[in-house]
């Protein structure tokens, strides 16, 4: 790092560049999509397939915005869908690092076979087990309640128990010995030493949870029966329409409803994951 | 690796004990079981999409008033048929807790006939002297069984050939006709059309087209039916394709050499709806197939845009109408209710549910007073209500149909993307999938 | 030898030599008691029954009719469509994944250093995962269509004339990869968070012995990075080989069944086809498949996943 701070080299420039030029490059293909997104969601419905494409509408229409928003009570569903979301959050944040501490950095009998059976709960397609589930659900007496949408997450998530369990095993074990030996309980070692350190890793689970209860359409449809109680993905479902499909409308509700994931996913990852920790092109 | 061995297979034994022990503790109920609900609560259920979304609920509310002692409980699912709906349903029913009344997909209704799952309505037909006259009579034939009426019409949606009347004063070609009992508008009318609509460039690009060729299923089966095909023997009472004989060979041929022979047709996209749309919006496409559901599309067009029927052919003039059904299981505990609620969605609740939600209706005098007349483009809606007084072409009533017609599909697609250019080699391979199939989902015998 | 044990002699998992601590033992039980819990409470009836009805015929809206082995044979005997969609599943993962792995990684690393914008670049790139369903099904049905889409506008700059993506049995396949490689931004959070642990000490020692960004890549980077890439890998086979939405939206299995994923065709059986229990066989077969296949690949880790926590065990 002896450079740093002195002016950069020539090197250094060339490469900055190279960087930008690809990021730049990356950027574009991946906005053009989302761009005909926008402008589709602005044009009146006899005018989204225009040929050749109107890149940006002719006549821009604001309203198909609340147009296609007051079809259905949006508020409503986005509260439902804020619960929901925060409740699921927090269970799979608190209980999968739990679980996945004891798969990484404890040794017990047992432990890898266990292992086996958390990842292989992810591999049986969900449509077979889907009718048996919703038969458990009933037995509890939790249809058309927002139990079965978050109970599961307060279990522990397979997926966020392998992610966490990987990095946990990036940790030193030299450190949990040294806090050992200075008098700290095993869990008080998870809770003081090896959560602190697993910030990056926890902003992604948080991320990657956010935006999976944002946007799961499947279990509210089987679970949920009062319209009352629908999420945002429900609503934005209807869009596909059974009798042709509004485009401009759909596409103008997808945007808003994605809205929200795009501001929580800019401020999460500049909290967790501050960028630079080591310049990696000189 | 000095940890012994024996670890691994007692926790697998341990697990495998405690899944057991689970999986004791509940018991998949039987299916009927009795529902706990409210005597007076009937719960619907819709798959409603906009533009028809809160219309048909809307249309719905005065139920309440109009039957006292019966509370309506409306649950649209999002996502249709396909992406939604068949899921949330089926497993409400495998729990044993079916909403009292609700629509499905016609090539449902003969495995919940055969399982004798469904309410026969014939009973309270017959006590209110209900006129089912007035709705298609094959949609009504297609809910009975032996003796038993076991649906109401949710919907009557022909298809049927929306045209871009510019392009063809233009060309000066002959437009589809709007008279069902017209001599004219032949198979060789449509071609002579077709080939004065076509245009190409310089190169020899084309540029404009006259036609549409999808792989939808119920489009290239009435172009079967033009020529004189079918599908089955008997629709009611299939025992063999006959998807090979020369009529539905011919017509296949003449649909698929539309494109890829003449040139008359844009190259395939995987979504019809939404290719076609792009074409004809932009004034490229001179005709396309849809129902009354692309009427939004054409409001606010730069040219006129008509509705004509189908050519006629040597099978004489066809058409297909959706005729999907309302039905009631028979466990429901509120029967009357239920059937109330559906004389109620069939007469009071018709008229705001074609004027708003834009459908096209269930009887033909609601069809004639508020379908018809409907000034917005557009033009010759009566197209549709003519088309569905002569449906003649109800599906194979099988218990898999649904299958049948996956398979089917796979094989026209070959056709469609000019994989195979020969009508009778597809015909033939479906009649070899499909006859073993026609004999697995026979359930009953005429 | 139980599979699992032969795994675990291989060295796939973290490597256990040393001797049980009891108190050890009795807390870790008690951190994964909550997913033990939750496994006997909602998840463990489920797969048993579905494995159950695999032996069955169920129509769903019916009792159960039991047939023995019937289902299994038709898979594997009588009906071409489960191997044919299960080796173009196979063949779609076989070119997604490492796709998807490489260019996730490249991002990952580009937006780990230290340029201006690092924010704005992350979320863009972030967005297309963000998306989900129905809009981004019918987004590229747009791109992809054959006379009007955003790709063959594209092409045509170049004088290359697309084909017609989705209407052609031979470029649906690439087209799904293509789309799925779109949102590979998805997996850069998980590879930033993978980088971000590693210590920088590393990269200045690396340094001071003189080693290239080449050198420091695979010699720093990707090692210490491996059990990231390890978890990708293993869950980009689970959720890859599970593609599902995208065929079922936008070409419904064709043209001609030729994306007829296994899980399109698993779903047709359940819930159009009214076979249950057929479908809860095709279930079980695929997940033997995958369990075997993350197995494999657990066997192989030790050969190429470094795990810090384990490398001093046998002190």
């Amino acid at each position: 790092m002896s450079s740093k701070g002195v002016g950069l080299n020539a090197r250094q420039i060339i490469s900055k560049i190279f960087v930008y030029v690809i990021l730049a490059l990356g950027s574009i293909v991946v906005l053009l999509p989302l761009q005909w997104m926008i402008s589709t969601s602005l044009k009146p419905l006899s005018h989204v397939f225009r040929f050749p494409p109107e890149f940006w509408p002719q006549k821009v229409v604001w309203e198909n915005y609340p147009n296609a928003l007051s079809q259905l009570p949006f508020d409503l569903y986005f509260l439902n869908t804020a619960f929901i979301v925060v409740m699921c959050l927090l269970g799979e944040l608190i209980v999968s690092s739990i679980v996945a501490y004891a798969f990484s950095r404890l040794r017990w009998r047992g432990r890898n076979a266990l292992f086996i059976v958390v990842l292989a709960t992810m591999m049986l397609p969900r449509q077979v087990t889907l009718i048996p589930e919703f038969i458990v659900f009933r037995h509890l007496g939790m249809i058309d309640t927002f139990w079965p949408l978050i109970l599961p997450s307060w279990f522990g998530n397979p997926f966020y128990i392998f992610l966490l369990r990987q990095y946990f095993l990036t940790h030193s074990r030299e450190l949990d010995q040294a806090a050992v030996i200075d008098g700290c309980s095993r869990f008080g070692v998870f809770w003081r030493i090896t959560l602190p350190m697993s910030k990056p890793v926890l902003g992604a689970v948080a991320i990657f949870s956010f935006q999976f209860h944002w946007n799961d359409f499947f279990r509210p449809l089987i679970f949920l029966l009062d319209q009352d109680k629908y999420t945002l993905a429900l609503g934005l479902r209807f869009f596909q329409g059974t009798y042709g499909t509004e485009w401009n409308s759909l596409m103008a509700v997808s945007l808003v409803v994605m809205l929200p994931l795009i501001i929580v996913f800019f401020f999460a990852q500049k909290h967790f994951i501050q960028g630079v920790v080591f310049t990696g092109y000189k | 690796m000095t940890n012994k061995v024996k670890l691994s297979r007692r926790d697998f034994l341990r697990m495998a004990g405690m899944s057991s022990l689970a999986a004791g503790v509940y018991t998949i109920p039987g299916v009927g079981s009795v529902l706990a609900q409210d005597d007076q609560e009937v719960t619907i259920f819709f798959w409603d999409g906009p533009p028809l979304i809160g219309i048909r609920e809307k249309a719905l509310a005065p139920f309440d008033d109009a039957y006292p002692g019966c509370k309506l409980n409306f649950t649209s699912v999002p996502g249709g048929p396909a992406a939604g709906y068949n899921d949330k349903l089926f497993t409400s029913l495998a729990a044993g807790i079916p909403p009292d009344v609700f629509i499905i997909e016609i090539g449902l209704l003969p495995q919940f006939l055969k399982d004798d799952l469904l309410l026969d309505l014939k009973p309270y037909i017959d006590a209110d002297d209900y006129d089912l006259s007035q709705f298609p009579e094959l949609a009504i034939e297609a809910y009975t069984h032996e003796g038993g009426i076991y649906g109401m019409p949710d919907n009557v949606a022909s298809i049927a050939i929306y045209y871009n009347q510019d392009m063809f004063e233009e060309a000066g070609a002959m437009p589809p006709t709007a008279q069902w009992d017209d001599e004219g508008w032949t198979v060789d009318d449509f071609f002579n059309s077709c080939e004065k609509l076509t245009k190409h460039d310089a190169n020899g690009n084309p540029i404009q087209w006259a036609c549409d060729v999808t792989g939808w299923d119920k489009v290239w089966q009435t172009w079967v039916r033009i020529f004189g095909g079918q599908l089955v023997d008997d629709p009611f009472f299939p025992t063999e394709c006959t998807l090979n004989e020369p009529g539905a060979v011919e017509g296949l041929q003449f649909y698929a050499d539309l494109r890829w022979e003449h040139g008359f047709a844009p190259r395939p996209e995987a979504m019809a709806e939404m290719g076609t749309n792009a074409l004809m919006q932009t004034g490229r496409l001179a005709m396309f197939y849809s129902g009354s559901w692309a009427f939004p599309n054409y409001r606010e067009t730069d040219f006129t845009v008509a509705l004509g029927h189908y050519p006629s052919g040597p099978g004489g003039r066809a058409n297909y109408v959706y005729y999907y059904p309302l039905v009631v299981p028979k466990t429901t505990q509120v029967p009357e209710c239920a059937w109330n609620l559906l004389k109620f969605f069939n007469g009071p609740a018709m008229e705001t549910i074609i004027r708003e939600g834009g459908l096209q209706g269930t009887s033909f005098a609601e069809q004639e007073k508020w379908f018809v007349t409907d000034p917005l483009p557009p033009a010759n809606k009566h197209v549709m209500l003519d088309a569905a007084r002569h449906f003649v072409a109800p599906d194979p009533v099988l218990t898999n149909f649904g299958e049948i017609t996956q398979i089917m599909q796979a094989q026209i697609d070959l056709l469609m993307i000019g994989e195979e250019r020969d009508a009778k080699v597809v015909c033939d391979e479906i009649v070899r999938q499909v006859n073993p199939l026609i004999a697995e989902g026979q359930w009953r015998t005429g | 030898m139980s599979l699992a044990q032969f795994v675990k002699n291989q060295g796939g998992f973290a490597n256990v030599s040393i001797g049980y601590k009891r108190g050890e033992t009795v807390l870790a039980w008690a951190m994964v008691s909550p997913w033990v819990a939750g496994f006997l409470l909602l998840t463990a009836f489920p797969m048993l029954a579905s494995l159950v009805l695999s032996f069955y015929k169920w129509n769903i809206i019916s009792a159960p009719v039991y047939v023995g082995l019937a289902n299994y044979h038709k898979l594997f005997f009588t009906d071409p469509l489960p191997m044919h969609s299960l080796k173009i599943t196979v063949i779609f993962s076989l070119a997604s994944i490492p796709l998807n792995i490489v260019f996730g990684l490249v991002i990952a690393m580009l937006l780990n250093t230290n340029i201006r914008g690092l924010a704005v670049f992350r979320t863009i790139y972030y967005l297309p995962a963000i998306l989900s369903g129905v809009a981004v099904a019918i987004l590229w049905q747009w791109i992809f269509s054959s006379d009007f889409g955003l790709l063959n506008t594209a092409l045509r700059i170049f004088g290359i004339e697309g084909p017609a993506w989705l209407g052609s049995k031979i470029w649906v396949l690439p087209a799904f990869v293509i789309m799925r490689l779109w949102s590979v931004g998805g997996g850069m959070i998980i590879y930033l968070a993978g980088l971000q642990a590693i210590p920088t000490d590393l990269y200045e020692a690396a340094e001071i012995d003189g080693a290239n960004w080449v050198q420091r890549i695979f010699r720093i980077t990707l090692p210490m990075l491996s059990p990231t890439i390890f978890f990708q890998l293993i869950t980009g086979v689970i959720f890859t080989m599970q593609i599902f939405t995208e065929t079922f939206i936008m070409t419904d299995g064709g043209p001609a069944n030729a994306s007829l994923f296994y899980l399109l065709y698993l779903y047709r059986q359940a819930f159009q086809n009214f076979k249950m229990g057929y479908a809860s066989a095709l279930a079980w077969v695929f997940f033997i498949a995958i369990l075997l296949l993350t197995l494999i690949l657990f066997a192989t880790a030790k050969f190429w996943v470094y795990y810090e926590a384990e490398s001093e065990g046998d002190n």
